[in-house]
């Protein structure tokens, strides 16, 4: 694969690289640098890819080793603020939108990282598991505490079904 | 599904995020930031590159040194499995990974089938990618753990089903760190069309979800009424959660005897203890939608 090639398979699926980085770091600075950097990384690595039909995987699990590396290295801050300032695509169950993101960024690693790429960008939990790097019966168990508490906290705050 | 998962998806469906422009702006930065690949390209990410270098290289030292994948072909020549009298596909490991300091125990067997075929190519780069991917992962956990953590990650295989007709490989994840978790993973060719099978694939129209839910229900019902130590969650709970969901991805293994069997992993459908739950499905549950290509593979 040469570089234009790279460029084109990043354009592709560059939104969900973005979601994968804003899911672990929740703040658009720092997922707009793990993405930098994954992209980077990914380049640098790109003959360790022996199969191109991987590379969505291939990528996203860089991107997300980056913020997770780039996690460890400074204090998870949170920056709920963030999320209210998400632009809606519409405003049909707006309010209910708001407090289900608002839910999700509260969650900790790795469950944040699990119902993002589960509910907001639909990826099957196979697929989860290798961008995460665990087992798929460990995302499914991620899915099963996460829906727990996200339930909870819905529940407080009145969400309704 | 549950109300409330379907709920969930439905809002963060809608809800999907854009890409900020910031990010957009970003990604045009580094794409233009690179250099061509090739002998000057790679001079210059290797620049790029120092002192991210130095930041990692002791995550690659710690790997250099005590994890050791064996890669010879004579080395998997010499481990490779034992081909049994009558089987007719061979699997041999073709990389090792072994590590024992004391607190962390790494043991990893690669297969690799010895088959022609899409369906042995793709299993064998997915069982590739797999463990590659859980022992980086596994070495990354314990670079950054302290000095008395413990944990271990164990991955066996084995042939579950190897005959003239079809061949079932299944893998054996095992690991332990705050706490454990035992996956299988069944990977299976109809070594008529050397295609990779799935259990949608066995089917011809959905109605057979319904169908197997309904038995595989039915069985679990009669084992907690007959003995009351045993839980299955073919529901979902009172919260919404749980609850049995096959889908044409889900594992399966077809016996030596002619039957479906239907394996879960570990507290997908039962509490950890009640380790990882199979039952088998007679064919008349499903007959009526089997695919043609399949039906005699059943009793």
């Amino acid at each position: 694969m040469d570089r234009d090639e790279f460029g084109e398979r990043v354009r592709e699926y560059e939104r969900l690289m973005y979601s994968v980085a804003f899911a672990v770091l929740r703040n658009e600075t720092d997922a707009c640098d793990a993405m930098g950097d994954g992209i980077l990384r990914a380049y640098s690595r790109l003959n360790e890819l022996r199969d191109v039909t991987v590379f969505k995987t291939w990528i996203l699990r860089i991107v997300h080793n980056t913020a997770v590396d780039m996690i460890r290295k400074r204090h998870d801050t949170v920056c709920l603020e963030e999320a209210a300032q998400i632009p809606m695509r519409d405003c049909e169950n707006a309010e209910e939108k708001l407090v289900l993101r608002e839910a999700v960024n509260r969650l900790k690693l790795p469950y944040r990282t699990a119902v993002t790429l589960f509910y907001y960008e639909d990826l099957p939990t196979e697929c989860i598991a290798r961008i995460m790097s665990v087992p798929t019966v460990t995302v499914r168990q991620y899915l099963y505490r996460a829906r727990k508490q996200l339930k909870e906290m819905l529940s407080e705050e009145d969400f309704h079904r | 599904m549950s109300e409330f998962d379907r709920t969930l998806k439905k809002l963060a469906a809608e809800e999907r995020r854009d890409l900020p422009d910031s990010a957009r702006e970003r990604v045009d930065a580094v794409l233009s930031s690179l250099p061509e690949r090739g002998k000057t390209g790679a001079r210059q990410m290797t620049a790029l590159y120092v002192r991210r270098i130095a930041a990692y290289a002791a995550v690659f030292i710690f790997a250099m040194l005590i994890v050791l994948p064996n890669v010879s072909s004579a080395y998997a020549e010499t481990l490779g499995k034992v081909p049994l009298i009558g089987d007719f596909v061979r699997v041999v490991t073709v990389r090792s990974y072994f590590l024992d300091d004391g607190g962390h125990e790494l043991d990893v067997e690669v297969p690799m089938i010895k088959e022609k075929g899409n369906g042995a190519e793709e299993i064998n780069r997915d069982t590739a990618e797999l463990t590659e991917m859980l022992v980086e992962a596994f070495c990354k956990e314990v670079e950054i753990s302290s000095p008395d953590g413990h944990g271990s990650l164990n991955i066996t295989y084995d042939t579950v089903l190897n005959t003239e007709r079809w061949f079932t490989l299944r893998l054996c994840i095992s690991e332990t760190a705050a706490g454990s978790a035992v996956t299988y993973r069944y990977y299976h060719i109809d070594r008529e069309s050397g295609q990779q099978i799935r259990l949608g694939d066995l089917f011809e129209d959905d109605g057979w979800i319904d169908a197997l839910e309904e038995a595989l229900t039915r069985q679990m019902r009669a084992e907690m009424a007959a003995d009351g130590n045993l839980t299955y969650w073919y529901e979902p709970d009172e919260a919404g959660f749980g609850g049995l969901a096959l889908d044409g991805e889900h594992d399966f293994i077809l016996t030596p005897d002619g039957n479906l069997m239907i394996p879960f992993d570990e507290y997908e459908i039962a509490p950890g203890y009640m380790g990882t739950p199979f039952f088998t499905v007679e064919t008349e549950v499903f007959d009526d939608f089997l695919a043609e290509e399949y039906r005699d593979l059943f009793r």
